[in-house]
């Protein structure tokens, strides 16, 4: 068992971590964190293959994910203002207007 | 010299059938969309504007529609056998393959010169005659849409575009039938005629699938070349005919084609059984039953069965048919003609009667006949019909001739004109019936098909037909006034708009005996279309020669006509009834007049039963089966719905467990199914 595939192994456990936290958890920061966590078990991911296949495009799409993530967890949190000024509270239980 | 035959070979595949179609089509979308755009909103004071602008429109696209069909014909009589327009592939399933393509030929630029002109000048009558009707805009839209049904009809080269026009034209027969929809009659006579003609496309629907069965291709003229390879084949060598058309083609299936095929004729062109629709379609406008119920679409049917002569050649039985349903018909309705009271009727029966003429003149082969038969009956009956509007219009829509007599001094431009017309269809000599009639006459008993019988039933067929019109001539102009005050208050002459096309009728009817003669509207061979039989020589193997022929339809059409116009001149109040002039029973007056009770036994037979069926239906099925089972249906799906409902809770994290549940299975069943 080499280095790769440990890293590989970590990148998958901090995935799984953070899909639990996005699944399980009932207030929105903290789902928001759990996004945040599985993008950059992704980015690790992607890093390990990029220097085990001496490919440099791995770690270019890493940059580019970090970017898009910033762009997008500035999007997130300010649904999340309005959400709390609508609601008054933080909980994804709350947002079910949807409802059949 | 070459430039000019370049000129023609590069003419030969031209945008012209094309441009003949759709100027009726652009004079259609100009009435239906741009003049209710200028006129809306504005009122009587505009109406007689709008008349003329709507009418000259539906007039002026017709009428260069018939100067291009001119300008075809002077193309084809120089030395191009075809103009085709260019060729576009419409469905292309498999081996069936669909083309759309305008073909004028020199069998159907005779048609398409019919329509045009026949057409314009009928456009240019009902400007004057529907003028003060409200609905003027939608019947111009509707006679143009009629025009390019027909003309799509007669031009297009593969049976489906054929069909396509086929009934496009029972559609605006339709429409025009009843345009006066307020009148629920007239609405039923519409919906019967629309009905009657449901019956004979399905025979014209069939044989096009017999025929793309049998024969493989639906491009008219591909079947008709293979047929006509196959009777050359047949008459040399029986065992290649499988080679030939690599089909099953045998006689036996040719003839239930070609019977189809007159299924279809029959329903259009009104014979036994199925005629009873055109009479009754005389409730529509009279410039409508000129040109749709007369000169035109009633003669489709005709068109179609020259157009496959060489189909129909290959089969005596089919031939044989045809002559005797069209024999038959032509003396049925005429017996019932000379018994009508109303004018247009009596046209309608007329009508009926001469279309009969000219399936006896197909059955028996004699296909130009016909076609000739065909363009002179066109010209004479759009008169007669366009004679009676003017009747009518002038006694404030009055159609029973019981209630006209002397309008002669009255109405002096329509008598003359309507003289005329009764001269040509009674086939008085060098009147253009007289010609047209007398071939036929002499095919019939000069060709193989042919017989002394069918001779014989023309010939009192030709007897009656001139009784019947010197009838009407007499009743309508001749003897005592007898119609009413009011009429008589108003009674005025048509205005020139409609009398134009009166003396221009008038002139082609005189003179259109013409075209007949040989090798004149059809200079170079007419025989590459259709099947031309060749008439014996003068007094071979015949009963008669073309001469005693000739001088005894010429006899009898002028003892007829003077026999009609003396019995019925009247000098009495009454209008004498033929039962006292020919000294026969009641019951059988009775009879004709009703017309044998035809249309009572088939609304006994058909019409009833299926009445009381869909009255049943209506009740039980209706309730028991369809609301039950619709009811149940509504059921199930609400209580699914309800269960269902429980899924959406609202729960983003509960919709992103799902999703992420269905992308692993998918992800496992991708990689352990590769293969």
């Amino acid at each position: 068992m080499n280095a790769f595939f440990q890293i590989q192994l970590l990148s998958a456990f901090l995935f799984f971590v953070g899909l639990l936290v996005v699944l399980l958890k009932r207030n929105i920061i903290i789902v928001l964190m759990g996004i945040e966590l599985m993008l950059n078990a992704i980015n690790l991911s992607f890093v390990v293959f990029s220097k085990q296949n001496y490919q440099i495009e791995g770690q270019l799409g890493v940059l580019f994910i970090i970017v898009i993530a910033a762009a997008e967890s500035a999007i997130g949190l300010s649904i999340l203002i309005n959400f709390y000024r609508n609601f008054g509270v933080t909980k994804t239980s709350v947002a079910n207007t949807l409802k059949g | 010299m070459n430039e000019l035959q370049s000129l023609q070979t590069s003419l030969q595949t031209s945008f012209l059938p094309f441009w003949i179609i759709l100027l009726p089509l652009i004079g259609l979308i100009i009435n239906a969309v741009i003049t209710p755009l200028i006129f809306r909103g504005v009122h009587n004071h505009l109406h007689k504007t709008k008349v003329i602008f709507a009418g000259s429109v539906a007039t002026l696209v017709i009428f260069i529609s018939f100067l291009l069909s001119c300008y075809a014909y002077f193309i084809l009589s120089s030395n191009s056998s075809a103009i085709k327009s260019p060729s576009y592939l419409w469905p292309n399933i498999d081996t069936l393959k669909i083309s759309f393509q305008l073909v004028i030929d020199k069998l159907s630029i005779i048609l398409c010169l019919v329509v045009t002109a026949v057409g314009s000048l009928i456009h240019l009558y009902s400007i004057g005659y529907m003028g003060k009707d409200d609905g003027v805009v939608r019947y111009f839209v509707f006679l143009n849409l009629f025009c390019f049904s027909m003309l799509l009809l007669i031009i297009g080269n593969s049976l489906p575009l054929m069909f396509f026009g086929w009934e496009g034209v029972g559609l605006c027969s339709y429409l025009l039938i009843g345009f006066w929809y307020t009148d629920k009659e007239k609405l039923q006579n519409a919906t019967k005629a629309f009905i009657m003609n449901r019956i004979g496309d399905i025979g014209l629907l069939l044989a096009m699938v017999l025929i793309f069965k049998s024969i493989g291709t639906l491009e008219i003229s591909n079947i008709n070349q293979i047929i006509s390879t196959y009777q050359s084949t047949y008459q040399n060598t029986y065992q290649n005919i499988q080679q030939i058309t690599q089909q099953t083609l045998d006689s036996q299936t040719i003839t239930i084609i070609c019977l189809l095929l007159f299924v279809g004729a029959i329903g259009k062109s009104a014979q036994i059984p199925l005629y009873t629709w055109l009479p009754d379609a005389m409730s529509g406008p009279t410039p409508v039953s000129a040109l749709i119920h007369a000169a035109t679409m009633v003669t489709a049917g005709v068109y179609m069965i020259v157009r496959f002569s060489p189909l129909y050649q290959a089969s005596p039985t089919a031939m044989a048919v045809i002559a005797t349903i069209g024999a038959g018909t032509a003396l049925f309705a005429a017996t019932i003609a000379i018994a009508q009271n109303d004018i247009k009727k009596v046209l309608a029966y007329s009508t009926i009667s001469q279309l009969g003429f000219m399936f006896l003149a197909c059955g028996v082969g004699a296909y130009t006949a016909a076609i000739f038969h065909l363009l002179t009956h066109a010209f004479f009956k759009a008169l007669l019909f366009l004679g009676a509007g003017s009747v009518i219009h002038a006694c404030q829509g009055e159609q029973d001739m019981q209630k006209f007599g002397g309008l002669r001094k009255y109405l002096p431009h329509t008598f003359v004109t309507m003289m005329i017309g009764s001269f040509a269809i009674s086939g008085l000599p060098l009147f253009s019936g007289f010609f047209s009639k007398d071939e036929i006459l002499f095919s019939v008993l000069a060709l193989p098909y042919g017989g002394s019988g069918l001779y014989l039933i023309a010939t009192i067929t030709a007897f009656l037909t001139a009784i019947y019109t010197a009838r009407l001539i007499s009743m309508t102009f001749l003897g005592e006034e007898r119609f009413t005050v009011m009429v008589r208050k108003y009674l005025h002459e048509s205005p020139s708009v409609m009398l134009v096309p009166l003396y221009v009728l008038a002139f082609l009817a005189t003179i259109g005996g013409i075209f007949g003669l040989h090798h004149f509207l059809v200079p170079n061979n007419y025989s590459e279309i259709v099947i031309f039989s060749k008439l014996p020589e003068i007094g071979i193997h015949l009963p008669l020669t073309e001469r005693e022929v000739m001088i005894s339809s010429a006899f009898i059409s002028i003892v007829g006509f003077i026999l009609g116009l003396t019995l019925f001149r009247t000098k009495t109040k009454e209008s004498k009834s033929i039962r006292k002039i020919f000294k026969i029973p009641l019951s059988i007056q009775r009879v004709l007049e009703n017309k044998y009770y035809v249309d009572e036994i088939y609304d006994y037979i058909l019409v009833r039963p299926l009445r009381l069926f869909a009255y049943h239906c209506s009740i039980f099925v209706e309730q028991y089966v369809f609301d039950l089972v619709i009811v149940l249906l509504q059921r199930v799906i609400f209580s699914l719905g309800k269960k269902l409902r429980t899924l959406q809770s609202g729960d983003v994290q509960m919709y992103l467990l799902f999703f992420l549940l269905g992308i692993t299975s998918f992800l496992f069943l991708a990689l352990n199914f590769k293969g």
